[in-house]
This record gives C-alpha cells, structure tokens and sequence, in this order.
C-alpha cells in the first residue's frame, strides 16, 4: 500500500514539477546543445547541412564512433533533418 | 523511429528545484542499472564504454565522458590509463548485529590498464581491490586482444586471457542480487580462464568462455565453489527497444554429481527508446535455475548453516524484476523485485524482497544511491535471522568512480 502511495505521489510530482525527460542527444551533447567537455562536440547553432551529413555519415557507416554510430542507425531521414534544423536554429552561445 | 518534433528530443534541466522535493519522498532508498543504456542508445557492445566485453569493471574514456552525466569534468580525470570505484555504505537493516550496520567502506578498487602496441591490439588491464568487503587481490586482471577494429560487425572482435567476471545474466553494479547469489556470479565474483567475444552485427554479440574452475569471490585467488573446469555462454539479441538474453554456466566436480551448472533468461526493454522519450522508464527481468549452487548461500546470505546444507545440492529458482524511471538526466527512480527458492521440491521455502529506491548523480561520475525495502524469509529457521534476506532494511550508497 505504501508503495503505490509513493507511485501517486511520484507521478503528481513528475507531471506537476519536474523537467522533461532526458533525451537521446542531450546525454552527450548537452541540454542546451552545448557540451560539457572537450571531447564531444557542441551541436547548438551548428550548420543544419553539415549536421545531416554527419548523421547520415554515421548512419551508413562512412564515419564510425562506438556512440554515435549505432545511435544514428535508429534514426530515419525525417528524424535527421528535424534534428539538424532544431540545433541549427538555436541562438550561438 | 519517427521523431514528431526535434524539441521533443531536448531536455532542460530544471529539475533541481524539484529534486530537493524527491529527496525528502524517498530518503530512505537505492539501486543501480547501467545495461539499459545498451538497449536505449542501441548499443549491443559493452565494450563501447567498458574495456572488458562482459562489461563493468575499468571503463574507456567514452565511458568516463558518458558516466559524467552532463557534468564539466575536470580533463585530467578523463584518461585512458587508470580507472577507480569507491562505495562508501550506510547500512540500517531492521535487526542490526555488531557486524551488520552502520557505515563503512564497502568497497574500493584501482585499476591500471593500457594498451601494449601502437596498434592497440593488446591491452592490460589489473585492478586491484584496496578496501572494504572485498579488499583481497585482484576483480579484472587480464590480456585483452582485439581480433578487429571494425564497429559491431565481427565473429570474433575479441579474446580475453585471465580473470574477469562472468558473462551471465543481466550484469549490473549492484552485489548481490538474488539470481547472481543463486548462481555464484556476483558483483565481487570472478572466474579465471579464456574468453572469446563476438558482435556479429549491431543486433547480437556473444561471450563464450573456458574456465580454471577458479572462481572466487575477491578474496582470493582459489576460494570458491567450482573445483575444476567450467564453461560459460552468454548470448544477447536486441531487434530493437528490447534485448533477450541467454546465459549458462557449467562447473565439473568431484564426484560428477556435484557439478554445478546455472541457466539464465533476461531481457531489457527501453520504453524510453520505445517512446521517443515520451515515457523515459526501462525494464528489466531476469529468470535463473541453477543445480548444485546452493553452497553459496553461505557465504554471508542465509544465516543458518543446518538450512544452507539441507539444500546444498538443491535446484533452485530465482527472479530479478527492475524498473528504472528516469525522471532527469541525473535522477531516477527505481523499483526492484527479488525472488528466490533454494529447493524446487519445497516452493513454500523462499526468499523474496522489494525495494524502492534512486539513483542521485550529483557530480561527474559520482552518485548517491538510496533504497528501502522489505524482505521475508520463510524457512522457519531463517524467517528472523541476521542475513539481510530475512529482514527489511534501508541502505545508501555514495560512489565515486574515476
């Protein structure tokens, strides 16, 4: 009974505080398209062209990372210009 | 996968006003799980943030950058030389002994690894148990060679010579679960021998390995329930949002009787990945059957010897159920089940606990874990007994892992 007491509970505070979920991208690149470190790159304001044609690198295997490889792989050529054009739009930092 | 809105693909992080909230909800909790992220990121490889292919232990620098969790890190803890884990406990179980609960160092590892070519083809990797339950020699310690560079697409990527845990079941950081003690393969559990890996494409991969029969639980080198040679298998399939499993062990003795052999079914299902992470929860479960393992049990699970050598050479049955509801980038919620019956030919003796509890990075590569839950044990010489599976408890977790 506690339990689903803390369910409720839990629910009413996701929906009524909390942030959005985390995302596939955000993981790595950042919640703003800005990346923590060094490594990884910052995708905010990046060109939308240049953006697809990296994903579909990756996508086919042209460009291979342990990451970004099989992630590209779940995504469809929509999914990839609606990506692009969503980072490509956002202000320069 | 169709996104409908990139927006729906970004995340703001305003969630620490509310976590403050979360914290007092749920202050006595835990739990872990990292192969979800397998599942969610379409990753069938663990070596993409592990060195080994089984996965845990000593991570790559992608794993490091990963673990950080959005979190600048300092760079000169980002190196492809040195890994490190730290788990600091505060135990209060519901009938504490002078030997259980309280706090202290429940484990501590170091670990050195590097690759010996130019080519990277050959890796050392030795880590070292420095503190806690397990301070005794060594958890990862092998040559590791890579048969090819290619991304998930080889037969045989890998052959790994020396000690490493074993490729059984769902491999998480959390000790003992009630499968993993069913079938001698827990967190601080290793096995000595030779391991082939293989991802043939980016849908399966494959650990097959041959072992010493030195399997042991960290405190040293040839302790253990197996005496002579073994096998294991593992073998995983992810079509999608969701991965199957399929695990076995086998461990010859003296008389063959008393071999000792395990089998394991699990999947993982990323509603996340699913959903377009519209619903960011992932679920895991487990089923084990294991013949001849049940001396396990005796090392700090059950409390009563007399019972642990009535179902020594038992079949016994056991469930692991997960699941884990990302609420943020560094906060989740968990739910965890688990069931275990020594004696198939006595169902009405088991052992069974749930959990609630979170998981609380709060630094790069640093997180609180938190979890209260209630156990019952019901062999009468058991149902009040010190071990943890007999009675409800509440325990945290501070790890650091570098």
């Amino acid at each position: 009974m506690k339990f689903l007491i803390l369910g409720i509970l839990i629910v009413i505070v996701q929906f009524g505080f909390a942030a959005t979920p985390p995302s596939t991208c955000t993981a790595c690149h950042g919640a703003q398209g800005i990346s923590p470190n060094d490594n990884w790159p910052n995708l905010r304001a990046q060109k939308s062209e240049y953006l697809s044609e990296q994903l579909k690198m990756f996508r086919s295997g042209a460009r291979v990372n342990a990451l970004m490889s099989p992630i590209a792989k779940m995504l469809t050529d929509e999914d990839i210009k609606n990506l692009s054009d969503y980072f490509s739009k956002m202000k320069a930092p | 996968m169709a996104f409908e809105s990139a927006r729906s693909l970004i995340h703001s992080s305003r969630t620490m006003n509310s976590l403050f909230l979360y914290v007092i909800l749920f202050i006595s909790i835990k739990g872990f799980a990292y192969p979800d992220y397998a599942v969610r990121y379409n990753n069938i490889s663990c070596t993409s943030c592990h060195i080994s292919p089984v996965g845990g232990g000593p991570r790559n620098v992608d794993g490091k950058l990963f673990g950080a969790h959005g979190y600048k890190v300092n760079s000169l803890l980002i190196q492809p030389y040195v890994s490190a884990d730290f788990r600091a406990l505060f135990y209060n179980p519901q009938r504490p002994s002078s030997s259980k609960g309280g706090m202290g160092i429940m484990s501590g590892s170091i670990a050195g690894h590097v690759p010996l070519d130019a080519e990277k083809k050959i890796h050392l990797v030795i880590e070292q148990n420095i503190a806690g339950f397990s301070a005794a020699p060594y958890r990862d310690t092998y040559a590791l060679f890579k048969l090819s560079d290619k991304l998930n697409s080889n037969w045989f990527e890998s052959i790994l010579v020396g000690r490493f845990r074993a490729p059984f079941g769902i491999i998480t950081d959390e000790h003992r679960t009630y499968t993993h003690i069913q079938t001698a393969t827990e967190w601080y559990t290793f096995e000595n021998g030779i391991l082939l890996s293989g991802t043939p494409s980016d849908k399966w991969h494959y650990d097959f390995g041959v072992v010493s029969g030195e399997n042991s639980a960290g405190q040293n080198l040839n302790n253990g329930g197996a005496e002579r040679s073994g096998a294991l298998i593992n073998f995983r399939w992810m079509p999608g949002a969701i991965l199957f499993g399929v695990s076995g062990s086998f461990h010859d003795h003296e008389p063959r009787t008393d071999s000792t052999k395990a089998v394991a079914l699990y999947s993982i299902l990323s509603l996340a990945r699913w959903t377009e992470n519209k619903i960011p929860v992932s679920f895991k479960v487990e089923h084990a059957r294991a013949w001849n393992w049940n001396s396990n049990l005796g090392r700090g699970f059950a409390s009563d010897p007399n019972y642990v050598t009535a179902v020594g050479h038992a079949n016994s049955l056991g469930w692991l159920a997960e699941l884990d509801w990302e609420l943020s980038e560094i906060f989740t919620l968990i739910y965890k089940y688990d069931f275990l019956q020594p004696d198939q030919n006595y169902a009405s003796d088991i052992y069974d606990r749930q959990g609630i509890g979170f998981r609380w990075m709060i630094g790069p590569n640093t997180m609180i874990q938190v979890r209260t839950e209630t156990a019952r044990a019901t062999v009468p010489s058991e149902a009040n007994g010190a071990a943890q599976g007999a009675q409800d408890s509440t325990f945290a977790v501070l790890q650091l892992a570098l």
